[in-house]
């Protein structure tokens, strides 16, 4: 947003450098800040009005739908306004001249769940209207309904980067089971071709990981032995992320999780 | 490059504490205006003469004199208030708060950002000072119409009403109470003295402003004259009231000069003519008789500073001379041939003193109630005793007397002179000084990226600079604390005794121009913390 220069390489939107051109890409670039610390003494009315002339905008027509979109007041004073309120404020003001690039630093957090649902929505939309969407946030859901491509940050590096597909529709699955009896258990340990990472063997249960090619071999094997239940462990962005956060993995190992599923 | 809506919204933060400042510092001054007492700082500084005290008061002897304190201090700590909250609210507060990144993410470039934001703080400074300045201007022309024309004294005001006149009318038309025996008694009883001394001031204060308003005239005309003559210094263009004192002959020169004369005087242009002939042969006589006339005929350098002068060295030698002073007095006394000039020899104070004391134990009352009413001395009994005493004459004793009248109202009227280009100066060095001042909180605040640390810096500089004048006031020595304030580039005492100031305003205006340049440039390079 041409506040800070980059410490190294470039950074271009639009083909114009965000550092030099910083006040003529603004045009094409829609910002939520993630603090709402809006300019003092303002009610909304006044700082749409403010920033639709920083903007130099005369035509308010899709200004309007997007306060009727998010349900917004503006004639309150911002000191007195809720933090959804701000919230949707900021979302307004950011989309107000209809941006072809967004970028939005957390721009749920405060609104009530209906309003991040039509958040959601409204996001999917402009996606579909062949928008560009940056968007950071710290609610998995939120990214997982939104997002084509995932970074992970770390300490201010990226430590990931993955397309959100290949997190759905990952081949890898990861399944747990648990057999009515011990001799069950013990049975299909013995007559298993597949590699069992983790067994447990006070609770007749095991972890395995397979592929969806193998899916068939597997019910092929569990056929001889009785069952109690047998439930998918689904491979989330949490978990992913949790990865690098909580486990201190590092890159490669993060990456080798998701080729294989394994929790 | 100005963004209106930045400006707009700047204003909007900021009104409030602008109105409060401007409100309260035009009333400041206004009441320091208003409640000017000219006849008794004029006594008090009268009295403490050569004292320890004469420096000090010196300062309250005129109008604008007073303001000193306004000047320096007053002004001072309430310019820094607002300068110091705006420029914090400017900047460093949107860039902490980070409400700037709705500004930032909008086209306007971050040079018209700042550039918005300091015209603001400089124009709104302006506007206040300009505001402040117009108060005071409008303060004392209710109170005494000494802006546009001459001030209304209690004398005027007497005879105002005796005569039947407005006041402002008659203050332009002095000669309509000469010429009226009854306004005459009532003008000299409002202002403490007998019609005989009453008519030597009003004489006296006739003739002077016919030089003056003549003398101003003549310095027009000149200047049209020797406009493109770079050989002419601005001062020798110039023509004083004083150096037309001494050359009246200058005024036979133009129609104009003896029109505006005559119209003070209340006569044609041919009967003032002939009152400044009349002068002008008094005046030979007297260069004629005079053994030093040296100082009579060189007029260019600047008469005002060598009376001054003269008046210093004067009053040293009183003071280690003490014990000759009467005899010398007295010889001058007698030497002396034009009553004037007998009189306004300096070490005459002593001698008044003298006959003060002896008048009142003559009428057995108070010094001081002789000293607030010195027609007292008139008496024929203080008289007596005085004539034993001095050794004086009961005539010299008695025109002394007029003399010291005279010239106490005299004092009082100088003190009233409103001096609209000392104002003006007073005025722009007190905005320039406090646009210094704003400039360092300014750029402080565009410097630092948390608001307390440019508080601390933004507003500590130009506080600490306020409490060195402070202290430097109360202290009135200068023991290198001058060095340490920029509050000293502002010289108030230099405007108010026409000395060198100019050098000082211009420091401060670079000052200004410097700051406001290095944040403007620094702005637009620095990393934000958004």
């Amino acid at each position: 947003m041409g506040f800070s220069k980059p410490h190294e390489g470039e950074l271009s939107i639009n083909g114009k450098d965000c550092w030099k051109a910083a006040a003529i890409i603004k045009y094409d670039v829609g910002y939520l800040p993630g603090e709402l610390a809006f300019p003092k003494n303002m009610t909304g009315d006044q700082f749409i009005k403010f920033m639709a002339e920083e903007r130099q905008i005369t035509d308010m027509t899709h200004t309007e739908e997007l306060k009727n979109i998010f349900e917004l007041d503006t004639s309150e004073d911002i000191k007195e306004m809720s933090l959804g309120t701000k919230r949707k404020l900021a979302v307004v003001t950011a989309f107000m001249h209809n941006p072809s690039v967004l970028i939005l630093d957390e721009p749920t957090s405060g609104l009530d769940p209906v309003m991040q649902e039509r958040f959601i929505q409204f996001i999917l939309n402009e996606k579909a209207n062949g928008k560009t969407i940056l968007l950071s946030s710290h609610i998995f859901s939120e990214v997982d309904a939104t997002c084509d491509r995932i970074a992970i940050i770390k300490d201010g590096v990226v430590v990931s980067t993955i397309e959100a597909n290949q997190l759905k529709q990952s081949t890898n699955k990861a399944f747990k089971i648990e057999f009515s009896s011990f001799q069950d258990y013990q049975t299909f340990l013995e007559d298993t071709k597949f590699t069992i990472p983790i067994k447990r063997p006070d609770q007749n249960q095991v972890k395995l990981n397979l592929t969806d090619e193998k899916m068939q071999q597997l019910f092929i094997e569990l056929s001889g032995v009785k069952v109690n239940f047998i439930s998918e462990i689904k491979f989330t962005l949490e978990d992913y992320f949790m990865d690098f956060y909580d486990r201190k993995k590092t890159v490669a190992a993060g990456e080798e999780n998701l080729q294989h599923g394994l929790h | 490059m100005l963004s209106k809506p930045i400006l707009k919204q700047s204003i909007q933060a900021n009104w409030k504490l602008w109105l409060i400042i401007t409100i309260v510092a035009s009333t400041i001054l206004s009441g320091f205006i208003i409640s000017y007492d000219a006849a008794g700082f004029a006594s008090i500084a009268a009295a403490a003469e050569g004292t320890a005290f004469s420096n000090i008061l010196s300062s309250l002897t005129s109008l604008l004199g007073s303001l000193e304190n306004f000047y320096k201090l007053i002004s001072v700590i309430l310019g820094i208030v607002y300068v110091v909250f705006t420029a914090n609210n400017l900047v460093v507060n949107e860039v902490d708060s980070g409400s700037l990144a709705y500004t930032l993410s909008t086209p306007i470039k971050r040079s018209s950002v700042i550039l918005t934001k300091s015209l603001y703080l400089i124009l709104s400074v302006t506007l206040m000072y300009l505001i402040i300045s117009l108060a005071g201007l409008g303060a004392s022309q209710l109170q005494f119409n000494n802006v546009t024309g001459y001030p209304i004294t209690d004398d005027v005001k007497a005879a105002a009403e005796t005569l039947n006149q407005e006041e402002r009318y008659l203050s332009e038309r002095l000669y309509l109470i000469q010429e009226d025996e009854h306004a005459m008694r009532e003008a000299a009883v409002a202002r403490d003295m007998d019609t005989e001394a009453y008519a030597i001031y009003l004489e006296d204060l006739i003739r002077n402003r016919s030089y003056k308003e003549a003398a101003e005239i003549i310095t027009d005309e000149r200047w049209d004259i020797y406009e493109d003559d770079d050989d002419m210094e601005d001062s020798d263009i110039e023509i004083t009231t004083e150096e037309l004192l001494e050359q009246p002959e200058m005024l036979l020169t133009s129609n104009d000069a003896l029109a505006a004369g005559a119209r003070i005087h209340g006569i044609s242009i041919n009967d003032y003519r002939e009152l400044v002939v009349g002068e002008i042969d008094a005046l030979e006589v007297v260069e004629f008789e005079n053994t030093e006339p040296v100082e009579e005929e060189t007029p260019e350098i600047e008469p005002v500073e060598t009376e001054e002068n003269q008046e210093e060295t004067d009053e040293t030698n009183e003071n280690e001379e003490s014990e000759e002073v009467e005899e010398t007095v007295v010889v001058q006394d007698t030497v002396a041939s034009t009553p004037q000039r007998e009189v306004s020899e300096d070490n005459a104070e002593l001698l008044l003193q003298t006959v003060i004391d002896s008048s009142a134990t003559a009428l057995d009352i108070n010094s001081e109630q002789v000293r607030d009413n010195l027609t007292f001395i008139k008496d024929p009994t203080a008289l007596a005793l005085s004539t034993q005493t001095t050794g004086l004459n009961t005539d010299q004793i008695i025109m002394m007397a007029n003399h010291a009248m005279v010239s106490s109202a005299r004092s009082v009227d100088r003190a009233l002179e409103f001096d609209v280009e000392t104002y003006f100066w007073l005025s722009l060095g007190l905005l320039l000084l406090i646009l210094a001042m704003s400039s360092i909180s300014f750029f402080a605040s565009t410097l630092f990226n948390r608001t307390g640390l440019a508080l601390a810096v933004g507003g500590g500089i130009p506080f600490a600079f306020f409490l060195i004048t402070m202290i430097q006031q109360l202290m009135d020595s200068a023991n290198g604390l001058e060095y340490m304030t920029i509050t000293t580039l502002f010289d108030t005492d230099a405007i108010l005794s026409s000395g060198e100031f100019g050098w000082g305003l211009v420091a401060l205006g670079a000052i200004a121009f410097v700051l406001y340049t290095a944040s403007n440039i620094l702005f637009t390079k620095k990393d934000l913390p958004l």
